[in-house]
């Protein structure tokens, strides 16, 4: 990578993108704005100034004079802050110890938490009783031991301090002893009528026992009427195979035996349910062994760039309102008799090479379909991987596992609301007046209703709509369960008792059917001591000590296409003109569910790198047509309902269609999330979730700063990035390694002086070729380090505190740019440059390799940083803990084994150096040597494809050292002879010869291929 | 024209002498203050709840310091008991004693007594008991003669410079693993020396001085 030649500002257009491009040396260019492409003046001043981020901090100007009084007084006053002695602080030993716990030592707890109603299998590590740290469980058969950014962050949520915490009646304060006598006369009434005008509503549901809890109501109560509104979800995956193959299943599929995969804009890596397990089966053959120089390839389809278009070998994109034309294109390609349609949005040559591609792997193809695509495309799909011999090999097909499906939506609801059917509305755990799509104009219906019970974490938009209001338990205070994508039953076990006296589901459930309080605990054990009478009381500590209750993986099932699939299909009818709007769920706040979650607010978004809110994302073609740049806010209509919105130019995108993120735009989320971005459920239509044609969108004239990270910490264009494709690797697989990688010169000592070494030597590698780029590591190291949440404002002048970060670098035409991440955490120099300028030696080299950076030395100079080639270090430039911070993270959720840092302090990634101490400690207390694997830092932990390995690189058969054996290994700026302990593993893509043929246009410069 | 009376210069000269003089007694003093038990709370009592005696308890009635301070050998944490532990014995012995009043009162109302820290170590600073004792340092090292304190008080300095002397020399410290808990250890003739006792715990120097050791 070079960095482009700097020219005179013009206005930036595509065409000078073009130029830029064609006028530069030749190899790949990996940029990662427009603006740093376009090099526009803002950006080179954003460069170049030493620390941007610091300019805006001083609102006025401060004069001279003052500043050296300034100067001169903390000169003077600084030995007086040593004065002070710390306060004494009290010993408050138990009363009665219990007997398992030994105060100082981290337990772990099984338990699982849910990401769009499925259970991910997570562990909870528990301090003196406190929940501090979530990871993934490995015992778990749907995540494998890895885990996801909601997950991890769901233990901040625990200690919210905005969540609900009192039963409420109409908004005053009240008692559960009351709820339950307010609800005898309505429970009396519903025994006479058989529950006539009773309706309940709730989430996708997937918990055996609520499901059980609900049956028992609606058998108390036959005329109860129950309704499900998941806002994230679709039930077309379903309907699809009820066309396809006349009854109700749905997919699960096989990564690790898919050779070539097609996703029809199926985010598989990144949303759809199991993306942890997919994630990781679809990696496992991308690892390139040198004796197998081998690997699958992806193909994506999509309307909107996602983290699993970053990972295909080809993207077309597709506008989400031709992508059944594509379907439609693909099938008969591949010799199955349907209507092509007329429309095509994919170049014919390219979907002809494609199918060629999918038959050749008969058997090791996969096909699939965003669950919010129509049933038809669904169906489609279900033929065309029938045509390719997948079922029962890439692809099986199980029982449904969340009940609902068959349920009515909130559609359904308004209607009976209308009817004056509902009497008495239960919504438990939903949120339907933020969620329900705008033309349902569901708070006016819901007012009518005669009698609202809300039940739920927080007071949120709902909740001021109940009458009465139940506060739920945290799931890391409750007793429950709920099942995988793949139906495995996984048991939800309580760390803590409810800080706020909440009420678990079943407990919920249960006051209503039966009218009394009960005990949570033996709520759930009652309802599985029923399924499983023999085993119960042999097994019930073995499940809850695994998270999981063995064989309860939902029973695939044998379909085969019906005889007239094809006549279920509903006419192909060529898509309208003009503007699309798409809906998606947004990667860090979900449907909205996490908005007042500070970790996920600040979690940089993977392709936007947006942090605290949403933009409508646009093409870079259609935001030039507009003459918009990102941060313009226009207006966007829509079915005559209109919203305002930050513009955000995405490379990739289509040109026809705008992608909106749900999830933000709250009211009554708290305190962090009230008020961040726009609330796209406005615009959203019952009948059509995820897409609506005739868009229009017009400038407002106002602009907004967007808190982006993408061009944070920029190096300049330096040569960070390295990928070629697979002929590349074969033919020369120690491409990455490059002759300038050599240092020339050196400002250190020449040979490297090796003393002072122990017995271990840490170091890291990060394959490029796994990371998919999803942000677990981020709210990983988050969680462990006691990072601060700082802020918009603060993010957006590049405060942000993240020791981690996942750099995404476009690559290509600014149109369908090709996609890279690479997380960088600290190198971990040998010849640290930060190490050679601080004046207080605060940060010092440790006998084992690692860059230590020791706070209290720390006075704020911030030469490290200045220093530092990798610009991995974060300065607290304010008090980001304590009560007087804008967002201070809840004391007890803290790592009690890391310091929390304070302001003018410095920081960065320690390798996780309180695990590697506790791994010495234990063992210099038994004299054994420390295993390969038994430390593993936080990202490396989460990481859902093992993309991260640590471990003793003096030790040559660990793994991180073989690792680094590979040729693939490379040294980010290794040129400066820093000779840092992480390095990376260059990416190879797979594409494909014929369809690389048809792209190499008259500009084909061997893009994608390394030069030497 | 002569500006300055005639004896300024006497004064200036005072002042100049008096000035250096100041601050060299300032420095002194400050010498003097930072390297005096008054900086770090030394051979200082507080007032504690019941006044324990670890004299008593370690001494005339010799029980071991693991009897109550459980979690020592595992964990960071020695640990301080639980109010069910002091009963033990104090629901036998000297159960109308006035002295022990709140640890009756503490059980009865199911409420933990709530001791003063004694020995402190800043917040950046994480210090493991356990892989203390198992490597030979002694509770004496670091905690003195607690035999002989009718009230607990803090005997070493506890500073940065008291750790480091033993983490860059750790062998005077180390004792064989059966006298860890010995107050007033004195190595026998024929004990093995402080060297063998590095080999024998397999003590390595090499990083022990790394920041990170103790800060993180």
């Amino acid at each position: 990578m070079r960095r482009l030649k700097t020219t005179p500002d013009k206005p930036v257009t595509m065409d000078t993108l073009r130029e830029r491009l064609a006028a530069s040396d030749s190899g790949p260019q990996y940029w990662r704005s427009l603006d740093e492409l376009a090099d526009t003046e803002a950006f080179g001043d954003y460069l170049h100034s030493e620390f941007p981020r610091w300019a805006p901090i001083w609102q006025q100007a401060v004069d001279r004079r003052s500043v050296l009084k300034l100067m001169a007084a903390s000169m003077a006053l600084t030995g007086v802050t040593a004065c002070d002695r710390a306060p004494a602080g009290k010993i408050v030993p138990y009363v009665n110890m219990p007997e398992s716990v030994t105060l100082g030592q981290v337990s772990q707890y099984a338990t699982a938490a849910a990401v769009g109603g499925y259970a991910h299998g997570i562990l909870a590590e528990s301090r003196e009783g406190r929940p501090i740290k979530i990871e993934g469980n490995p015992d778990h058969p749907a995540t494998h031991g890895s885990c996801d950014v909601f997950s991890q962050a769901s233990v901040l949520s625990l200690y919210d301090p905005d969540r609900s915490d009192t039963v409420r009646r109409v908004g005053e304060i009240s008692t559960f002893p009351a709820f339950l006598i307010a609800l005898q006369a309505h429970r009396t009434q519903w025994d006479d009528s058989g529950g006539d005008g009773l309706c309940l509503l709730t989430g996708k549901l997937t918990s055996p026992s609520q499901i059980a809890a609900i049956e028992a109501m609606r058998q108390r109560w036959p005329a109860m009427r129950w309704f499900v509104h998941e806002p994230g979800d679709s039930a077309a995956p379903i309907a699809g195979a009820r066309m396809a193959f006349g009854r109700a299943v749905e997919p699960r599929y096989h990564f690790d035996k898919a050779q070539v995969v097609c996703s029809l804009d199926a985010d598989f890596l990144g949303l759809l349910p199991g993306y942890l397990h997919y994630a990781r089966d679809f990696v496992s053959l991308r690892r390139l062994r040198e004796e197998q120089p081998n690997m699958n390839r992806l193909y994506s389809i999509d309307a909107t760039p996602s983290i699993t278009s970053a990972a295909a070998d080809h993207r077309q994109r597709v506008p989400g309102d031709r992508l059944e034309g594509v379907a439609r294109a693909l099938a008969s390609e591949l010799g199955i008799a349907v209507d092509a349609g007329s429309e095509m949005a994919v170049d014919r040559q390219w979907l002809q090479a494609l199918a060629q591609d999918l038959q050749a792997h008969q058997g090791e193809a996969l096909v699939l379909a965003g669950p919010h695509l129509p049933p038809a495309v669904q169906a489609l799909v279900y033929a065309i991987n029938e045509a390719l011999q997948a079922p029962g090999r890439t692809v099986e097909y199980q029982e449904p596992v969340a009940v609902g499906h068959e349920a009515d939506g909130l559609a359904d609801l308004s209607k009976a609301i209308d009817a004056g059917q509902v009497d008495t509305l239960l919504m438990l755990d939903c949120n339907p007046v933020y969620t329900a799509a705008g033309d349902l104009d569901f708070p006016t219906r819901l007012q009518t209703v005669p009698l609202r019970i809300h039940w739920g974490l927080y007071f949120d938009e709902s909740a001021h709509y109940a009458h009465w209001h139940v506060p739920a338990t945290h799931a890391l205070e409750a007793w429950g369960d709920m099942r995988a994508f793949e139906g495995t039953a996984s048991l939800v076990q309580p760390l803590i008792t409810p800080l706020y006296h909440g009420r678990t589901a079943l407990q919920m459930l249960h006051a209503i059917t039966a009218g009394e309080e009960t005990d949570a605990r033996a709520l759930l054990r009652g309802f599985w001591r029923k399924q499983r009478p023999d085993t119960f009381d042999q097994q019930w500590t073995r499940w809850l000590q695994q998270g999981v209750v063995p064989d309860t993986a939902a029973a695939v099932v044998d379909v085969s296409m019906v005889e007239d699939w094809q006549t279920r299909l509903p006419e192909s009818q060529p898509p309208e003109e003009g503007l699309l709007l798409q809906f998606r769920v947004d990667p860090s706040v979900w449907d909205g569910h996490h908005a007042n979650n500070g970790w996920l607010q600040e979690l940089p978004k993977p392709l936007t790198k947006l942090t605290w809110g949403n933009a409508a994302l646009l093409s870079p073609a259609l935001a030039q047509k507009h003459k918009l740049r990102e941060g313009d806010v226009i207006r966007l209509t829509v079915a005559q309902r209109s919203l305002e919105a930050p513009v955000y130019v995405l490379p990739g995108q289509p040109d026809n269609a705008v992608t909106l993120n749900l999830g933000y735009g709250r009211s009554a989320a708290g305190q962090v999330g009230n008020g961040v971005g726009v609330n796209a459920y406005l615009l959203r239509s019952s009948a059509a979730p995820w897409l609506l044609p005739g868009l229009t969108i017009e400038a407002t004239g106002a602009h907004r700063q967007l808190a982006t990270t993408q061009n944070h910490r920029a190096t300049e264009g330096r040569d960070q990035i390295r990928v070629a494709d697979l002929a590349t690797f074969k033919d020369k697989p120690q491409f990455a390694q490059k002759d300038e990688d050599t240092p020339q010169e050196s400002l250190y000592p020449e040979p490297y002086v090796r003393n002072r070494l122990s017995a271990y030597q840490w170091g890291m590698s990060i394959d490029l070729n796994a990371c998919i780029g999803c942000n677990a590591c981020i709210t990983a190291c988050q969680s462990e380090n006691n990072i601060p949440i700082v802020g918009e404002a603060e993010v957006a002048r590049g405060h942000e505190m993240h020791w981690i970060r996942v750099d995404r670098y476009f690559e290509g035409q600014p149109e369908a740019p090709r996609l890279v991440f690479q997380p960088v955490p600290c190198m971990h120099c040998e010849n640290a440059p930060c190490e050679y300028v601080c004046p207080t030696g605060a940060t010092q080299h440790s006998a084992d390799g690692l860059n230590q950076m020791v706070y209290n030395r720390c006075i704020g100079t911030r030469d490290c940083s200045q220093n530092c080639p990798y610009k991995v270090r974060a300065f607290n430039w304010f008090l980001y803990n304590g009560p007087k911070a804008r967002h201070p993270t809840p004391p007890p959720v803290q790592n009690p084994s890391v310091t929390v840092r304070a302001r003018g302090v410095m920081e960065k990634c320690t390798y996780c150096v309180q695990r590697i101490q506790a791994a010495k400690i234990e063992h210099a207390k038994t004299d054994e040597p420390i295993r390969d694997g038994e430390i593993v830092t936080a990202c490396q932990q989460a990481c859902p494809t093992d993309a991260i390995v640590f471990g003793d690189i003096s030790d040559d058969t660990t793994q991180v050292a073989r690792t680094k054996r590979s040729p693939r290994n490379y040294a980010m700026l290794g040129n400066l002879n820093t000779r840092p302990r992480t390095t990376y593993l260059a990416a190879v893509r797979n594409p494909n010869p014929a369809i690389e043929e048809l792209e190499r246009g008259p500009q084909y410069r061997e893009m994608g291929h390394a030069t030497d | 024209m002569q500006v300055f009376p005639r004896g300024s210069n006497a004064v200036a000269t005072a002042f100049l002498i008096l000035l250096a003089g100041g601050i060299i007694a300032a420095i002194l003093l400050a010498i003097i203050l930072t390297s005096s038990h008054y900086a770090y709370d030394q051979n200082l009592t507080v007032e504690q709840p019941v006044p324990f005696s670890h004299k008593h308890h370690v001494s005339d009635d010799g029980i071991d310091c693991r009897y109550c301070h459980t979690s020592v050998m595992v964990s960071h944490f020695a640990g301080v008991p639980a109010t069910h532990v002091c009963m033990t014995c104090h629901s036998q012995l000297w159960t109308n004693a006035e002295m022990l009043a709140p640890v009756r009162e503490s059980l009865k109302k199911n409420e933990p007594l709530r001791w003063q820290r004694v020995t402190s170590l800043p917040d950046y600073v994480y210090f493991n008991h356990s892989v203390h004792v198992q490597n030979g340092v002694g509770c004496e090292s670091c905690h003195g003669r607690v035999d002989r304190m009718p009230l607990t008080e803090k005997r070493k300095p506890l500073t940065m410079q008291f750790c480091l002397a033993c983490h860059t020399n750790p062998a005077p410290q180390l004792r064989p693993p059966d006298e860890i808990t010995t107050m007033g250890y004195e190595p026998a003739a024929d004990a093995l020396s402080g060297q063998e006792l590095m080999a024998h715990y397999d003590i390595d120097t090499t990083g022990m001085t790394d920041c990170a050791t103790c800060h993180r």
